[in-house]
């Protein structure tokens, strides 16, 4: 938690770093963007993990550690050290996916995951109806508007220098998750 | 100021001013009783409210301070605008060092924001702090049971001051109407209580003043009063009993009053003929006395008179038959001288013989005489009063002398210890009465028969006054006899011819007959002591 949150609190100044090397160095800023940016985004991903409650199953039982899914072809080195934590007193195990059909083989074998992260790049992967069949007990965490367009739950968004939590309250209410509303207040409607 | 002391000091006052006293007490104790459990409830309940609210407050704070979203956060304290007693809001949040960092902070808008808000030590109010108005509050912000943060809040309770205010404002209030509402309800009951007090204190007034016990107090309830009327009652009851039999005694004793006084001298007249039957009683007993003691007297005499008789008779008796025998010698002497037949040894014989019958008879003649001459003078002292100059050894041989008949019947020893010359004058015969009855008593009472007894008989003369000292060593007398030895007709030996005058005779003659005084008493080593003294009439009695 705290390694994540000392993720979120140091963005600030990361950020400010982050811009004063973009106008140094555009090659490096790109690459210090995209890694600050996606710590800041696993951060926000085992924050959200705190405010959800998930359907009376197997996900909720304490027997199973608690999963969280990315699908993505870049770095999710950030993602993998969530590994070492624990949410709503469980530890974390982390599956990282190269595209769609590594994952459906996975969740086919050991069974749903309880948050998705979906890169802007494989988002395209799903159609809405692959969403939709994903949405009861897993939460879908995207990067785009688009995201939350096409059936996605969450996304986080990059606005000016900050990550904004978005969220589609339609898609949220078909499935059998339950935000906080003290999240719900703080994230913005699609 | 009297005045006012004796108001208060009436049943009424005291009465009025305890139902007032306890009524005030009793609402005062409670009054602040309540108020202090109201403030407490009420200091508790604001103290929970915000204790509340500011634990939902950091619930809801823990999600801006994980994402960082300080626009939220402040939202979420404007809220405080709601609730304008509290002054000062802030968040802490914990950053990756563990350091502590103000978030966000709140200040109402009229109330100017203290510098001592910037908390050094997160823990200084972590236990809830009321001062007064103020509180004070840190409560820790945790997500998923990870402390992240801290919300202070300062509030500042502007209404507890006026609660305080206001529910002094309703005790008082009430205080004051309860004592009004006593003062009334004692006045109402003092007079419902102390009606039948007041009848009783008018009854016992009534009673004082026309002393009329008949009269009788009302006891128709049953309380205290009731008792009291009844016992009052009943008190009044016994007077009245009292005062009739108290009149009925007067009355009676005013009738015996009036016959009191020919009882009286009935009794007088009475008394007085029993006085003058008893004067007359007593001069014939004082005669009797009188006479049975000249009696006793002249029995003592008769007595004296007899021995001597008998004591004079034995000499004569000798001289007489000395003298026939002389007669009848010189007969036979005579005879034989007319005869012519007297020889000179006959006449020798008679001459001898003659001689002897002449001594015997002078010897026996001349003791008679003496006895008569002894006998003569005591008997002549003892029937007068002749005062005379006696020898007081030659007179008590005298006396002596004349007890001969009887004291040489008996073994005892006179012992004599008298002045050789000396000589009194005074009535002899009654010291020669006074020897012979202590004599004759000493003979007849004091010795047991054949004991040897010893009278002492002691006399000396010191300035004026003649001692006579009589002891004997007899049996002496029980002391309870020896104080009525000098008594008239006492006597331990009544039924064996004791006249019991013989001891108050020794008293009456030397009182009387020597102007003296006389004591006994018991010796220790037994026997009577009798103690006389008497003037001696030579020379006038000294003052």
């Amino acid at each position: 938690m705290f390694t994540n949150r000392t993720i979120v609190l140091t963005i600030m100044p990361t950020l400010a770093a982050v811009l004063l090397t973009m106008v140094m160095a555009p090659q490096v800023y790109a690459e210090n963007n995209h890694d600050i940016l996606a710590r800041l985004r696993a951060a926000f991903v085992y924050n959200i993990s705190k405010f959800v409650t998930w359907p009376e199953s197997d996900l909720v039982s304490g027997k199973y550690p608690f999963k969280v899914c990315i699908i993505t072809k870049g770095n999710a080195q950030q993602f993998t050290e969530l590994q070492s934590k624990k949410t709503q007193g469980r530890s974390i195990a982390v599956s990282v996916f190269k595209n769609k059909q590594q994952f459906t083989l996975n969740t086919e074998e050991e069974g749903p995951c309880h948050i998705l992260f979906i890169s802007n790049s494989e988002q395209r992967e799903f159609s809405q109806t692959e969403l939709a069949s994903l949405r009861p007990a897993t939460l879908l965490i995207g990067k785009s508007r688009h995201f939350l367009e096409n059936g996605g739950m969450l996304s986080l968004i990059q606005v000016k220098s900050k990550i904004k939590i978005f969220i589609n309250p339609e898609t949220i209410g078909q499935s059998q998750l339950k935000l906080e509303s003290r999240l719900r207040s703080l994230a913005q409607t699609l | 100021m009297f005045k006012g002391r004796y108001r208060l000091s009436t049943f009424k006052s005291k009465l009025i001013a305890m139902m007032l006293g306890g009524t005030f007490i009793s609402l005062f104790v409670a009054s602040l009783s309540l108020a202090l459990v109201q403030f407490d409830n009420y200091r508790k309940s604001l103290e929970t409210s915000m204790l509340s609210n500011t634990a939902i407050l950091a619930f809801n704070l823990a999600p801006t301070l994980v994402f960082d979203d300080v626009a939220s956060a402040k939202q979420l304290l404007l809220s405080l605008k709601t609730q304008p007693h509290i002054k000062v809001a802030k968040a802490y949040r914990i950053d990756e060092q563990g350091q502590l960092k103000q978030m966000v902070s709140y200040h109402e808008a009229e109330w100017l924001p203290e510098s001592e808000h910037e908390i050094l030590d997160i823990n200084q109010y972590m236990q809830a702090l009321f001062e007064g108005d103020d509180f004070k509050v840190t409560h820790p912000i945790k997500l998923d049971d990870e402390l992240i943060g801290y919300l202070y809040i300062h509030s500042i309770f502007g209404q507890f001051h006026q609660f305080q205010i206001h529910m002094l404002r309703v005790g008082l209030t009430v205080l004051v109407i309860s004592l009004l509402l006593a003062l009334m309800i004692s006045l109402k009951f003092q007079q419902i209580l102390l009606r039948p007090l007041s009848h009783l204190v008018a009854l016992t007034q009534e009673v004082s003043r026309h002393k009329d016990y008949a009269l009788r107090a009302e006891t128709g309830s049953n309380d205290e009063f009731s008792h009291l009327a009844s016992s009052f009652n009943h008190m009044l009851q016994d007077i009245q009993t009292h005062v009739l039999t108290q009149k009925t005694t007067e009355d009676e004793i005013r009738q015996l009053n009036l016959h009191l006084e020919d009882k009286v001298k009935a009794r007088t007249d009475e008394l007085e003929q029993s006085n003058q039957v008893l004067r007359t009683t007593l001069h014939e007993l004082n005669e009797s006395q009188e006479q049975l003691v000249e009696k006793e007297k002249m029995a003592s005499l008769g007595g004296l008179v007899a021995g001597i008789a008998h004591e004079v008779n034995t000499p004569i008796g000798i001289g007489v038959s000395a003298v026939s025998h002389l007669e009848e010698l010189l007969k036979q002497l005579e005879a034989k001288y007319e005869s012519k037949n007297l020889r000179q040894k006959d006449l020798a014989d008679f001459i001898i013989t003659a001689k002897e019958g002449t001594s015997i008879t002078f010897n026996n003649l001349s003791r008679a005489a003496d006895l008569v001459r002894s006998f003569k003078q005591v008997v002549v002292d003892q029937s007068s009063d002749n005062i005379r100059t006696v020898n007081v050894k030659e007179y008590v041989h005298d006396i002596l002398m004349s007890l001969r008949p009887q004291l040489k019947k008996t073994p005892h020893e006179i012992d004599l210890h008298l002045e050789k010359n000396l000589v009194i004058k005074c009535n002899a015969g009654a010291l020669s009465q006074i020897m012979t009855n202590l004599i004759m008593n000493s003979l007849i009472h004091a010795f047991k028969e054949g004991d040897k007894g010893t009278i002492k008989i002691e006399a000396k003369k010191n300035g004026n006054q003649i001692y006579f000292c009589y002891e004997d060593d007899g049996v002496g007398m029980p002391i309870n006899s020896l104080k009525h030895l000098f008594e008239p007709f006492y006597t331990t030996r009544r039924n064996k011819g004791g006249s019991g005058l013989g001891a108050h005779l020794i008293y009456n003659l030397v009182t009387q007959g020597l102007h003296g005084k006389i004591s006994v008493s018991n010796k220790t080593e037994g026997g009577l002591r009798f103690d006389i003294e008497f003037p001696d009439l030579v020379s006038p009695v000294a003052p």
